[in-house]
This record gives structure tokens, sequence and C-alpha cells, in this order.
């Protein structure tokens, strides 16, 4: 399973129960990312025991997709069905105080950080 | 009218200037990050070993300007983004014309966000919001600017000749330690 676009691309690894997250994120607004937002909900479909999210190789995301990326949080606490970790770049001040809010989004989010390759 | 920390910034202090328009920013998206990289690369050039904040200044600059390119009037599209090192600040600026109806939401916005204490709040607030609204635009721009750079923030208002049209000008200080001995 994945998404691409002219500048990034979303590859879920299901032995890795991982999305990989990669390059820059800059869509219009939050209708363009639906099609992000609905690939996640139908990986979070899956029986996984976890799913990692790992942004460690996303440069930007602007504040439209932060949002959307807090909306898919808030959605898939309402159905708590399994444990969340979104993993950061340590490198980049955006991706420390973003993910910082999505732990007071639902609490039970795991945020690790990590460096890029 | 001025809203917050808003300096006056002489033309020769300026570091770069680039004209657009709203048109052609909504006609190609990604003009708006290509344009916010350029202006990032540009100015941490003079301050190499500054390159950390790079990332930041260009995150600052693509909020800037995806709101001008969104909320700017129809008519009159230009967008000017203006960078300016001032003491140990980098000054990110962008100019654009607003007709009536925006500029009474963007001032009254302007307001609440430069008076308001803790701002870190008012963003989870907005967050929490869209899980019930599914609003195309999402208008917390501004907000993730000021909650993850904390930059000091000015606005000034400019009413034009033309009826019911204003210039608004939005400055973001963002601090960049040692700039002072930037070349």
């Amino acid at each position: 399973m994945q998404i691409k676009g002219e500048d990034y691309s979303i590859v879920f690894d299901d032995k890795l129960n991982t999305v990989n997250f990669n390059g820059s994120l800059r869509l219009e607004n939050m209708g363009e990312y639906n099609a992000i937002e609905q690939f996640l909900l139908d990986v979070h479909e899956l029986n996984l025991p976890f799913l990692n999210l790992d942004f460690k190789e996303v440069e930007f995301l602007n504040s439209s997709g932060i949002a959307m990326l807090c909306r898919f949080i808030m959605d898939v606490k309402k159905q708590n069905k399994m444990p969340v970790i979104v993993t950061g770049n340590d490198d980049i001040l955006w991706q420390k105080k973003s993910f910082a809010n999505l732990k007071l989004l639902w609490d039970k989010v795991e945020v690790k950080f990590g460096r890029a390759q | 009218m001025k809203i917050g920390d808003y300096l006056e910034i002489p033309e020769t202090k300026k570091v770069i200037l680039i004209k657009l328009t709203h048109a052609d920013l909504l006609k190609i998206w990604k003009r708006c990050g290509l344009t916010a990289n350029y202006g990032a690369s540009y100015l941490i050039s003079s301050c190499p070993e500054k390159k950390d904040v790079m990332n930041s200044v260009s995150m600052i600059l693509n909020e800037l300007l995806e709101n001008a390119a969104k909320y700017s009037d129809e008519e009159m599209g230009s967008i000017e983004l203006t960078i300016t090192l001032s003491g140990d600040s980098a000054i990110l600026q962008v100019d654009n014309i607003i007709d009536e109806q925006r500029y009474m939401i963007f001032r009254k916005f302007a307001d609440k966000i430069t008076n308001c204490e803790d701002v870190n709040s008012l963003y989870i607030e907005k967050l929490q919001s869209f899980g019930e609204n599914d609003g195309m635009k999402s208008g917390i721009g501004l907000l993730t600017v000021l909650s993850f750079f904390n930059p000091k923030m000015g606005f000034m208002f400019q009413p034009l000749k033309e009826a019911n049209k204003y210039k608004v000008s939005v400055q973001a200080a963002m601090p960049i330690e040692g700039a002072t001995t930037c070349r």
C-alpha cells in the first residue's frame, strides 16, 4: 500500500507495521489531505498489533497537514483499537513541537525520535 | 493601524524582496513552498553555521505565503515577501491586499493572538475542533507558527484608496542566535 505525490511518498511496510512518510507535504488545504487521511484509516483498519507513523524522512508538513494528522489521531482515539507510535526526526523543531501536541490529544500515543538516514 | 510588535523596515535593510501574485501561487501551489525554501536558503547562506534554523524559517515563510495566496483580494492579488536581518532576529514579512470582509475577520484574529497569554492552549483547542468539523480551510497557519516557533508577531493594516481594500503586512521576527556575526 502506498501513495505518491510529486514531492512525497507514503508507504506502508506490513512487516514492520510502519507507515513511512518521505519528502515534503505542503498540500493546499485539508480537503487535499483527505486521500492521505483515508490511506491512514485504511491501514488502521488492518488488524495490527500496533501502528507506527514514521516521519524521520519528512522535511516539511504544512499546518493543514499537521491538522490532518491531529484529526486522524482523534479519530483512532475514538476507536482505541491499537497502540499508535509516532516517530519523529530529532533534528527538526516543528516535529518535536507538533508530535508533543499529539500526546495532548491522546495520551496513549507514543512519541519517539530518531535521525534521518 | 499596527497590532503587536510591528517594526518599520527601512528599504536599505531588506535582505530580499520578492514580488508575486496570488493567482500564480494558486495556479501552482508548490510555488509557496519553493519561494519559502528559496527565501530561507538565501537568508541562511550568509550564516552557514545556522543551517539548522533554515527548516524553521522555511516553515514560517510558507505559512505566511499560503495565507496570502488563500485570502488575497480577487482583483488586487499582488504579494510581497520581505526578509530583513535586524540584530539577532530575522524579520519575515508578507504583504498582501484583502477585502473589507477579510479585514474585519483578520484584524480581530490579529488582536486575539497578539493579546493571548496562552497561544498553545488556543492552538490545541483549534486542533480539537477539527475532530468535529471537516472544514476545507483549516485557518490554523498563524497559530501553528506562534505555537511552534514563538516569534514576535506584528501586523499592519492600511486602507487603500480603492474602496473596501486594505493592505495587510504580517511580520514574524524569528530570533537567530548569533545572527549579528553573520556576513
